[in-house]
């Protein structure tokens, strides 16, 4: 018997990922938290908020384009640093 | 969008801000936002600036005030929505205390409460007009109508307060020591209105609407009918964060219900209640009874299945049992640890007591939704009344015998926040390793066991270090603590059991204080602990002058002595001088004056809290 209903398990690369079924909120809520910690602590004003904002929504529109370039470029850049520091 | 919630809901980002404009000469107009609570020495008003006269020049401006009102001077024409004009008389809102307290002011700035001013009858003037808005002035009234019928037929002071609280959260009239053991006992729940009582009208609601027949336009109207006495009930009870939780969920659930027609997802709901009610005050989430709340129901969704599928009975009124027995349970799990941190103890006997305090709570609250609707039939109410206050005294009899067994709560549990979030952890690793069977989660759950214990520990060994000088905030008081260790001795006046309690307590626990009596030398008002040495000049006690310079480390000043700084200087040779609170704030300020023309330390603690010196 699954004891969570609501819950998908996902088998990722070795690791379990636990997801809510059609459960929008559940995904936005953290966000909004973070955002709200953030504010508190380090009181942005308009101007640097604004940026972040649209430098946010820059960052998902390119990363659902160029996500897995992104990901290999990340990759290639941390091979790269692996062998200058090694 | 988070920050930028944030940013919109802090009223000191907005433009014509009361703190930016504020003038000394200043004459302000202002609306009461709700009718004033009497208090022990005042009347205690919440009210909102609307503009501010300066040389006769007028000006917008905006921000909520706190006003009290002498008790002599209050007008009985006092209402909500009220015009006033007053002198400006504002200062902020008092500091943060002792350490380990609530603070007062990080609570009211949650609140955009920035200032607050004491009135006397010559700082005012009553101006025509009402500005409240009408359906907020209806709902007041219909609260203080359901208010006089709990005082009328309700008897005994105990049982009409603890009536008032249990149906429309009004808790001004309800006795400290009840709060203290419902709180002990692990039942303080059915006092704060939350979901129980939504769900009760909800449910209600339901059943008398059921004839009505399956219809598109029914079913409008069922919705309208629902949300206007839910919301109108949240409103009267002062739209808390656990109400407020409970009326978007239960909202949205009649939404899905009847309009939609869809079976919604329960912890999308949840999620989206908290993602509305963040977005309407960013605050909540540092409010205790919105994480508690929402913490309870996340825990009870995730874990009652699970722990009422453990054990299979077959009488039903055993099951039912068992149900109530797996619902405390599992609203437990999760909401432990913010209470620990909190309020720092474990009510032990709490399965106990919610076994008998939720069931005669749902009873009572049935009795009281019947005494209001038939308010107008006194035969009727005579009888409910009456009913009412037995189910009451019953279950304060109940409460108390049990908070008064020597095993009925665990005190002084201290943690800190990263304790709570490593016991979260530890929650979240045993859940999945129990009921999803991964074993990696038990080795993660033994190491964050671990850790947890070494942060205990460390913790625990630095408070066996810890020396220290504590100068008390307490309005009108003089208190002095010396730290050693874990033990401590206490200078200074003698304090009621609600100022222990409510203000040394505290800092006990924060501290992690157990024992009293600590070595000292006290010659008179000279005090040495270690290498500090203290000089207390009180005004209410009589000294010679010295004929040489005494060497001390810090002066402290109680009771409004007649002394100045300039004469201090010539007595003694110290570091700095504190003022506590029992001196009147003009001195203090007269004298912080004097430290700034001599060059001299200073410290008020009215204004800036305990003063604590690690030694």
């Amino acid at each position: 018997m699954n004891p969570f209903p609501n819950f998908i398990l996902i088998k990722k690369s070795g690791m379990f990922v636990t997801q809510f079924k059609r459960a929008p909120f559940v995904r936005l809520l953290p966000p909004l938290v973070a955002g709200i910690l953030l504010q508190h602590y380090l009181h942005f004003t308009l101007l640097p908020l604004f940026g972040c904002m649209v430098l946010a929504t820059v960052l998902l529109i390119s990363m659902q384009f160029w996500g897995k370039r992104l990901v290999f470029v990340l990759k290639w850049g941390r091979g790269v640093l692996v062998f200058f520091l090694r | 969008m988070g920050s930028l919630a944030l940013y919109v809901y802090d009223a000191r980002n907005g433009p014509g801000w009361l703190g930016g404009v504020l003038a000394d000469s200043s004459v302000l107009q202002a609306v009461l936002l709700e009718p004033p609570v009497e208090r022990a020495a005042s009347w205690k008003v919440l009210a909102r600036v609307q503009a501010q006269s300066v040389n006769g020049r007028q000006a917008d401006c905006f921000g909520k005030v706190l006003l009290y009102f002498a008790k002599d001077s209050i007008d009985l024409q006092l209402q909500y929505g009220s015009r006033l004009l007053l002198y400006n008389k504002l200062q902020c809102v008092a500091a943060a205390g002792n350490p380990g307290a609530f603070d007062y002011r990080a609570y009211c700035a949650r609140n955009n409460i920035f200032y607050q001013a004491d009135l006397r009858s010559a700082d005012w003037h009553l101006l025509a007009g009402n500005e409240g808005n009408w359906l907020m002035a209806a709902l007041l009234r219909t609260k203080q109508y359901c208010l006089s019928l709990l005082r009328t037929y309700v008897r005994g002071e105990q049982a009409s307060g603890l009536a008032q609280a249990l149906l429309i959260g009004y808790r001004e009239e309800l006795e400290r020591d009840i709060v203290q053991a419902y709180t002990n006992t692990g039942v303080v729940h059915i006092i704060a209105i939350s979901g129980l009582h939504l769900g009760l009208i909800y449910v209600s609601l339901l059943w008398l609407l059921q004839w009505l027949p399956e219809k598109v336009w029914v079913n409008w109207t069922k919705v309208l009918i629902i949300l206007m006495v839910l919301w109108g009930f949240s409103i009267i009870t002062g739209a808390s964060a656990s109400v407020l939780r409970s009326a978007v969920m239960f909202t949205m659930i009649a939404i899905g219900q009847f309009l939609l027609a869809r079976h919604t997802n329960i912890y999308n709901t949840l999620a989206a209640s908290a993602f509305l009610l963040l977005c309407y005050n960013p605050y909540f989430i540092a409010d205790v009874g919105f994480q508690l709340s929402y913490l309870a129901v996340l825990s009870i969704l995730l874990f009652y299945k699970p722990i009422y599928a453990c054990w299979e009975l077959k009488w039903v009124w055993t099951d039912k049992l068992w149900q109530m027995v797996a619902v405390s349970l599992a609203a437990q799990l999760l909401t432990i640890p913010v209470c620990l941190y909190y309020f720092h103890q474990f009510p032990n006997l709490f399965l106990l007591a919610n076994l008998v305090a939720v069931p005669l709570s749902t009873a009572i609250l049935y009795g009281e939704i019947f005494l209001v609707i038939f308010g107008g039939v006194p035969l009727i109410v005579g009888w409910l009344g009456k009913a009412v206050e037995w189910g009451i005294m019953v279950m304060n009899f109940a409460v108390d015998w049990l908070n008064r067994l020597p095993f009925a709560v665990t005190d002084n549990l201290w943690m800190n926040g990263y304790e709570v979030m490593l016991l979260y952890g530890l929650t979240g690793c045993i859940a999945v390793w129990w009921l999803m069977k991964q074993k990696y989660a038990f080795f993660i759950s033994v190491g964050v066991w671990l850790v947890l214990a070494a942060m205990h520990t460390g913790n625990q060994l630095r408070a066996q270090r810890q020396r220290l000088l504590i100068v008390y905030q307490l309005p009108r008081q003089k208190l002095v603590a010396l730290v050693d260790g874990q033990r401590q001795q206490l200078i200074g006046d003698t304090l009621s059991a609600q100022q222990m309690n409510y203000s040394v307590r505290p800092v006990q626990m924060y501290y992690r204080l157990k024992n009293d009596s600590v070595a000292y030398r006290r010659l008179g008002n000279f005090i040495q602990f270690y290498h500090i040495r203290l000089v207390m000049i009180d005004g209410r006690d009589t000294y010679q002058l010295s004929s040489h310079k005494l060497k001390t480390d810090y002066i402290l000043l109680s009771h409004n002595p007649h002394v100045s700084i300039r004469q201090l200087t010539q007595q003694f040779e110290f570091s700095a001088v504190i003022f506590d609170a029992s001196n009147h704030a003009k001195r203090i300020q007269h004298w912080k004056n004097d430290c700034k023309a001599l060059t001299l330390r200073s410290f008020s603690v009215p204004e800036q809290g305990a003063f604590v010196l690690n030694l």
